[in-house]
């Protein structure tokens, strides 16, 4: 591995921005996962003003609305701990390519219907803050989009729980390895 | 040894499944709260087309006769629809709130929404029936709405549709259809005419 490193190499190297990034969207999205736990029910009403998927049957909506919080939930709290983090971050960065057009495009309906000024409209997007300015809920959106990004394409282990449980294992491994190179074929 | 993307993708399933089992773990948990994973909570119930035989049939096969009439009779909006259930205007909806015939029952309100709305305010009287916990309000109203001539259903009013889906349930639970009304209007047109409304609950 000793290639020439680009500044990006180093920096991620260190861990910090992995860390910052996934402190930043596991946190963030921890908290909007348990905000939507309060009311099953309306943020059931709330996601299917967008219409991603037919009312009937009823298992398409009603499972996206169980389960959704969850993974909000746990995808955060994975990115924290620092488990299976490039999951989390797909996971995650799917959701935001998927919702932030999607409120767009309700945003855009209700300017077109009701003749608001776009920058004006606010409504209950569903994401747990109840009601939100749209654009600066779409610009919070596409800010947290690199953030999943940098999760996703980090090289760097560090600071991360799941690392520090197995580390013993891998010493063992690792000594294993270095153990049968030396021996005499 | 799985390259990346293959591994990313085997993460990303496992936390979905793990969401999967966790939401419908704790859903099932909820008693009233939860969300019914196979109800169509907005199933409107008939087709948005007309019903050809509305209000007021002719003779026999009149399955409600009322047998105290009101002044609202002829206000009643016949023929007036919205979404195959018979829509009522708010002038008659006044007119059978202050009928003395409503106290003893032969016309109820039924309130669609939801606890925090309903406690906020409501039409005084009304009995709330919230669709979306139906088990948990429809015993308490069925002996009241079933032994009435008029059921008025409301709901926010404007877009809101949770007054259809609370006639759907009407409906589904044996009250005849003849003599359910939807309140269009609902709450903001009630309150915008200054009409009375009561807070908390009643009895």
């Amino acid at each position: 591995m000793a290639s020439s490193e680009s500044t990006i190499r180093r920096w991620d190297q260190t861990g910090i921005p992995l860390l910052l990034a996934r402190l930043l969207l596991g946190g963030v999205f921890i908290f909007m996962g348990l905000s939507k736990l309060g009311g099953p029910i309306a943020f059931l009403q709330l996601i299917r003003q967008y219409q991603l998927v037919p009312e009937s049957p009823a298992i398409y909506l009603n499972g996206m609305a169980i389960v959704l919080p969850w993974l909000e939930i746990i995808c955060g709290l994975w990115l924290v701990l620092g488990s299976q983090i490039r999951g989390a971050a797909a996971v995650i960065g799917l959701m935001l390519l998927v919702f932030t057009p999607v409120v767009f495009v309700r945003a855009m309906a209700i300017h077109n219907s009701a003749g608001t000024p776009f920058f004006e409209i606010e409504f209950d997007c569903g994401c747990g803050a109840g009601n939100v300015i749209i654009w600066k809920k779409l610009l919070e959106n596409i800010a947290l989009f690199p953030v999943a990004l940098v999760a996703l394409f980090s090289r760097s282990r560090r600071f991360c729980l799941a690392t520090w449980l197995t580390r013993g294992r891998d010493k063992d491994k690792a000594a294993f390895a270095a153990a049968s190179q030396d021996a005499p074929t | 040894m799985m390259n990346v993307i293959t591994r990313t993708a085997y993460e990303a399933t496992s936390v979905l499944v793990i969401a999967i089992a966790v939401g419908f773990g704790t859903n099932a948990l909820r008693g009233h709260s939860a969300i019914k994973p196979f109800k169509n909570y907005f199933d409107k119930g008939l087709p948005a087309s007309a019903r050809v035989d509305t209000a007021e049939p002719a003779s026999d096969a009149a399955p409600s006769d009322p047998i105290v009439t009101s002044p609202a009779d002829d206000i009643v909006s016949e023929g007036n629809l919205e979404h195959g259930y018979q829509k009522v205007s708010f002038a008659a909806v006044a007119e059978l709130f202050y009928d003395p015939n409503t106290a003893v029952g032969v016309n109820v309100f039924i309130d669609a929404r939801n606890d925090e709305a309903f406690l906020d305010g409501h039409i005084p009287g009304a009995l709330q029936c919230n669709p979306y916990q139906l088990e948990k309000y429809i015993y308490n109203v069925l002996d009241d709405v079933l032994a009435a001539d008029r059921v008025v259903v409301y709901c926010n009013g404007g877009d809101c549709e949770d007054s259809i889906f609370a006639c759907r349930d009407l409906l589904e639970f044996g009250v005849s259809y003849d003599s359910v009304y939807l309140f269009g209007g609902g709450w903001e047109e009630w309150i915008s005419n200054g009409m009375p409304v009561a807070e908390g609950r009643e009895e």
